[in-house]
């Protein structure tokens, strides 16, 4: 065996890489004698050279890994809304970027559609129609140059602090509205759950996707299975707002039409399942989580209530607004 | 000066006179959803100088509101208090998200220097103020140079960098001022570099987006649960030592074992709700 | 020195002185990650990079390096490698970096590869650093699946997502103890092996002795 086994061997292995490193160190520290000026500045310049060195090498991975994670996240993101709405690649997405800016407690929003930014007043009044320049109504302009842009409209002198709040997706197919995906956000067992919430245009829910969570694997990440998310699927906008989670167990053959979702699109399902949604008027807590499950459910009754009044405020201009 | 809280569910309390027209004009929302009013369906007097509005939608104490009043130009923000928001964040990141037991962080130190309790003590108490001052320098550093220059890619060479630095720093200042302290607790500070929790505080903030004070706070609960769970430990396995443990399991499969049944009564805290 | 054979190198990495069950290093995403196969076998795939890159850049630059700054460097190297796995897998496989992401970064702070570093790869030439890395890196990506794929089966009934037993036989396994429990019992059972194998316990057990 080479030495170096046998230097573990002898150590408690833990404090292995340290003991090695402070047995030198000791070794070193009362033999030479402190390094001299022109040792220190060696020293110091051959640290600085390594670090140059290594931030140039993470620049240029950034520069490369940077566009392919947002693509990569992007299209994710896309194959998402699509299956969530039952699109193809036929079909037309399009993002709606919502801002906020403040004063003295009155606020004015404003919608960046792909052609305009539309701004209101905190009544509900229209006070702004900005169109968009030429580049940034382009499929690729990023996120970041349409913020830029909105800010720059929306920053009034006497409103220094606007900010990006939230966005939602608009379908469509053969030139007709084929669905609307919500982006929703609520607070879990631990942290933020984001979750997209797909409606059909006259707002029954189409499916319910969990984005992001850190919910406990085998219990609180039991949100992601179908037969915890499909149970909003089918609602009314007004079944959801009296929706409640209660704590019984999920009937077995209710769950099996539940896992269905998915091989039979959402609204076939719908179609199909009129009486069973009737008969199970409520949500179905998962096991060992209701705080997770709670907390789903009372994200996607407001976001739903929230996105209704958005988007009442914003129908007159919609037509116009898309391309 | 107006104040206001929320004090129930549906309920705010308003310590301000209100003239008629402007409680006819009152309007509360959320911050985070600044453009969709909430529903006030009730304003009653308590007194002078009191009022309670009663509102449709259930409010929530952690949130962030905002009151204002067309009429008389009235504005008030609704939010928790900062003290109880820091102590949220200590007692959270101490027992509900213990790093430890629920985050399985720093586990090689934990196991590693577990086993009397006397080092478990020397351990958490160095950790924790190195902790304290490396969650400080790095939330300087993020906050005013890494985030501002969107040089975001730096971030964990620039952290274990400042971790190096003042671990390195702190051992050759303590060794010239006070050897006996040195003796103590040198070894500890050398091992702290491999403790992965000293990391994942700044790397969190920065997630995050936390403010200073939330950071220090979160810097201080999460070392202040690491000593704990370093304590508590060294206790068990000072018993476990005296113990018949099967061969097999003797030294550190027991001691995960432990570990295992610690982690068990720590899952206790996670229903714990603040405020 | 004499070089060890390359299957001695990479044996010792994998059992011997396997880094999780073995050495007790790199504990945290042993136990953090590893309620999948998935996860476990991505931050596997992740540390044997880092490992074997540190390695051998700590065994090329080794003429170069002042050893009173040598500590420094590894850090730096380390953490240079770290940051570039880091993006790369954040550019290529968001969907499982969204679960793992804080544990890929904090790879930096493993001691397991700075103390091969500096124990193997500053004092031997560039092919026995490599294989070393490989076998230590190999060693850990041993253990995230052996512990990953029995907390998924056992825990949530399924293999990489597909579902083996059709119920959850034992559901601790996935919750934060079940980690605990699990590498302990694997502990065990190495130190079970290294009985019928008839060898003498080291006192103790583990190597903590």
């Amino acid at each position: 065996m080479s030495t170096t086994s046998a230097t573990s061997d002898s150590h408690n292995c833990t404090t292995c890489p340290q003991h090695a490193a402070c047995g030198r160190q000791e070794q070193k520290a009362p033999g030479s004698s402190p390094p001299s000026a022109m040792d220190m500045v060696k020293i110091a310049l051959g640290l600085a050279f390594a670090c140059a060195i290594s931030a140039l090498i993470l620049g240029w991975v950034y520069m490369k890994t940077e566009p392919v994670k947002e693509k990569n996240l992007k299209a994710r993101e896309e194959t998402m809304i699509r299956a969530l709405l039952g699109l193809d690649e036929g079909a037309k997405i399009f993002e709606i970027r919502r801002y906020l800016s403040m004063k003295d407690g009155r606020a004015e929003i404003g919608y960046l559609t792909p052609r305009f930014l539309i701004e209101f007043s905190d009544t509900g009044e229209k006070i702004g129609l900005n169109e968009l320049p030429e580049n940034l109504q382009k499929p690729s302009a990023t996120e970041d140059e349409k913020d830029r842009f909105a800010l720059e409209k929306m920053h009034r002198p006497d409103r220094p602090d606007a900010r990006y709040i939230g966005r939602f997706f608009v379908g469509k197919k053969d030139g007709k509205l084929a669905g609307y995906i919500v982006e929703g956000s609520t607070l879990g067992f631990k942290n933020q759950i984001r979750f997209f919430l797909a409606l059909e245009s006259d707002m029954t829910v189409r499916g319910v996707e969990v984005v992001e969570h850190e919910e406990d694997p085998g219990l609180g990440a039991e949100i992601i299975q179908k037969y915890f998310k499909n149970q909003f699927v089918g609602r009314s906008s007004d079944t959801i707002s009296h929706l409640e989670v209660v704590r019984e167990p999920l009937p077995p053959d209710w769950r099996k039409a539940l896992e269905a979702i998915g091989e039979i699109p959402a609204d076939e399902w719908i179609g199909l399942h009129e009486a069973d949604l009737a008969k199970h008027p409520n949500i179905y807590a998962i096991t060992g989580s209701t705080i997770s499950s709670t907390a789903v459910t009372n994200g996607v009754k407001r976001t739903m209530q929230n996105f209704q009044r958005r988007l009442a405020l914003l129908a007159p201009y919609m037509k116009e607004a898309l391309p | 000066m107006v104040e206001a809280k929320v004090i129930g569910k549906h309920e705010i309390m308003i310590n301000a006179d209100i003239p008629a027209p402007a409680a006819a004009n009152l309007r509360l929302v959320n911050e985070q959803d600044a453009d969709i009013p909430l529903t006030i369906t009730a304003l009653n007097k308590k007194d002078e100088h009191h009022y309670i509005a009663t509102t449709a939608e259930p409010l929530s104490a952690t949130d962030h509101y905002l009151l204002s009043s067309q009429a008389n130009g009235m504005s008030v923000t609704l939010a928790p208090p900062f003290f109880s928001v820091l102590i949220a964040v200590i007692i959270s990141s101490a027992l509900i998200n213990n790093f430890v037991f629920t985050r399985y962080l720093g586990l090689c130190v934990f196991f590693g220097v577990s086993r009397r309790r006397e080092t478990a003590i020397g351990m958490g108490v160095t950790f924790s103020i190195v902790a304290v001052l490396a969650g400080f320098l790095c939330w300087v550093l993020n906050h005013f140079a890494l985030v501002p220059l969107k040089l975001g890619f730096l971030q964990i060479i620039a952290f274990i960098g400042i971790v190096a630095a003042l671990v390195q720093a702190a051992e050759t200042i303590i060794k010239k001022v006070n050897v006996v302290l040195y003796k103590k607790f040198g070894i500890f500070l050398v091992l702290i570099t491999t403790n992965c929790i000293i990391l994942a505080i700044p790397l969190l903030n920065a997630t995050a987006h936390a403010g200073l004070w939330e950071a220090l706070a979160l810097a201080f609960g999460s070392s202040f649960g690491f000593a704990l769970a370093m304590y508590l430990m060294s206790c068990a396995r000072e018993k476990v030592d005296m113990a018949p443990v099967p061969a097999i399991f003797k030294g550190l499969p027991i001691a995960f074992i432990l570990a295992g049944l610690f982690a068990m009564s720590f899952l206790g805290f996670s229903g714990l709700k603040f405020m | 020195m004499s070089s060890p054979s390359a299957k001695v190198l990479i044996m010792r990495g994998l059992f011997d002185e396997n880094p999780v069950f073995r050495l007790a290093l790199s504990l945290c995403p042993a136990v953090a990650v590893t309620t999948s196969l998935k996860n476990g076998l991505l931050l596997g795939v992740a540390v044997f990079c880092v490992q074997v890159l540190s390695s051998v850049s700590a065994s090329v630059l080794k003429p170069f390096i002042n050893p009173r700054i040598r500590l420094p460097l590894f850090v730096l190297i380390v953490a240079l490698w770290v940051s570039a796995v880091d993006m790369i897998l954040a550019a290529y496989f968001p969907a499982i970096y969204a679960q793992v992401g804080l544990y890929v970064k904090l790879i930096v702070a493993f001691a397991i590869i700075l103390s091969r570093m500096e124990l193997f790869a500053s004092k031997n030439p560039i092919w026995p650093s490599t294989l070393d890395g490989i076998g230590m890196g190999l060693g850990f990506l041993l253990a995230m699946i052996l512990t990953g794929s029995l907390r998924e089966l056992v825990g949530s009934g399924s293999i990489l997502g597909i579902t083996i037993i059709p119920t959850k036989p034992l559901l601790l396994a996935v919750l934060p103890a079940g980690g605990f429990f699990t590498i302990g019992l694997i502990m065990a059972l190495f130190n079970w092996i290294d009985l019928m194998r008839g060898k003498k316990l080291s006192s103790g057990g583990g190597a903590h002795g």
